[in-house]
């Protein structure tokens, strides 16, 4: 016994070690006993008081993080504001575009404009509507607000619609206050204007203008855009009539495609005059 | 027994603020590392009043932290009673408080002690993290060690720069 002692005296270091870890163990394997989890309530309970008693001082890495994660909401946040108010945006405008379709006389296929140019002399526009959809060449295409070209193109799929402005386009048009008729152009200096409207016939400003039953491809009524100026053209009988137009070339992402089918007999007709005229013109000519 | 009864009572009060400190490192912690200064003190103890007292404080601690935190109880006293019986077989009582404690022998005996009881406590964690073995001991491990030998430097300092 004795020499146990002093064994384990001399030993004591490893003794000790060797009880301690024991015990460490034990405690472990025990770590799931209730009365253990119960005084360990009370001692973490007593702990977080104390800590409590202290939270207000500042931390600054505890500072740092939040400020960063509070950084990020605000961006999570301000994009999630910026999509709801774009989805906004686009809900008014297809309740619009909804409502007008369904009040119109007129048979219409909505469309989405997958590309356009606006800043050429012959501008166009790509609609997301082709043969398949039911259009045709020289169809009109409009928004909710105005007129905005006819097919000019198409495949399958897709349209291109040659734009009122566009210098190849020349729509038959009507005052709806005066009824006074002209023909719509778009010109290069970037401005669309009324032509061959007579002098003598007195024209008010912000009088609109509307398809005329004059065309071939356009049903009449549809708003073309607001008379904003009248200016005297010199040396002719005419005025030049500039109208502010009704669509907004620049924003105007969705349309309408009118499926409004021209009177083919009309058509022909009316083509077979042009051909004879111009036969006859270079018959002339040739003699 | 400590050299001295004031030595006992510095290295109470010293055990209990730092046992506060130890469940508040909120303030000095880097992604998620911290340093373990009760290993420190630990070390300055054994290092100071030899292996056996290193052993008892080790346990001591690693228990009483043990019921303050959300450890499973048992691991911080089992990986401290091992961390003191290794740093205080450095001890050596030819060597002056400056010597001991005041030089870089000190920090190679905390970063030994340290490896060994972040390896040791480490064990009982690994298993429900989603980090790899390798990459949690590299990180809790070897991070943990060197932010403690970081923190153990100005007690090494503080010590140089005392008179004995």
């Amino acid at each position: 016994m004795r020499r146990l002692a002093d064994l384990l005296l001399r030993y004591k270091e490893y003794a000790l070690t060797l009880l301690l870890i024991s015990i460490s163990l034990i405690l472990i394997s025990t770590s799931n006993n209730q009365q253990l989890r119960s005084f360990r309530t009370i001692s973490v309970g007593i702990v977080a008081s104390v800590q409590e008693a202290f939270s207000w001082i500042p931390n600054p890495f505890a500072l740092e993080s939040e400020n960063h994660a509070l950084r990020q909401l605000n961006k999570d946040l301000s994009t999630q504001a910026m999509q709801l108010r774009e989805e906004a945006v686009k809900a008014e405008k297809y309740k619009a575009m909804l409502e007008f379709k369904e009040k119109a006389p007129m048979k219409l296929l909505a469309a989405e404009v997958v590309g356009k140019t606006i800043i050429q002399l012959r501008n166009t526009a790509t609609l997301n509507v082709g043969s398949r959809d039911g259009v045709k060449e020289g169809m009109p295409v409009m928004t909710e607000r105005g007129l905005v070209g006819r097919v000019a193109g198409l495949n399958d799929h897709y349209s291109i619609v040659q734009l009122l402005v566009n210098v190849d386009t020349k729509v038959p048009a009507r005052m709806l206050g005066s009824r006074n008729e002209g023909i719509v152009t778009w010109e290069p200096d970037g401005v669309m204007v009324m032509k061959y409207v007579p002098t003598a016939l007195k024209q008010k400003k912000g009088d609109t203008v509307v398809t005329s039953s004059q065309s071939i491809y356009f049903p009449e009524n549809i708003p073309i855009g607001v008379i904003s100026d009248v200016q005297e053209e010199q040396g002719t009988l005419f005025d030049r009539i500039i109208i502010e137009p009704a669509t907004n070339f620049a924003t105007f992402e969705e349309a309408f495609v009118v499926l409004h089918n021209p009177d083919e007999a009309r058509l022909k007709l009316e083509q077979s005059l042009i051909e004879g005229e111009s036969r006859r013109n270079q018959g002339g000519r040739s003699r | 027994m400590p050299s001295t009864y004031s030595n006992l009572i510095w290295y109470t009060i010293s055990g209990l603020l730092l046992l506060l400190v130890q469940l508040n490192l909120g303030y000095i912690t880097i992604e998620g590392i911290a340093p373990d200064l009760l290993v420190i003190l630990i070390a300055v103890i054994a290092l100071r009043e030899g292996q056996f007292i290193g052993i008892i404080v080790g346990f001591a601690l690693g228990l009483a932290f043990d019921v303050i935190s959300s450890n499973i109880p048992g691991t911080n006293a089992l990986a401290k009673v091992v961390a003191g019986f290794v740093i205080g077989s450095f001890y050596n009582e030819q060597l002056s408080l400056q010597q001991s404690i005041g030089t870089f022998r000190f920090l190679f005996i905390i970063a030994f002690g340290t490896a060994i009881h972040n390896f040791i406590f480490d064990f009982f964690y690994v298993e429900p993290t989603d980090l790899s073995l390798w990459s949690f001991f590299l990180r809790s491990g070897v991070a943990g060690t060197l932010y403690t030998v970081v923190m153990a430097s100005i007690v090494m300092l503080v010590a140089a720069r005392k008179k004995t």
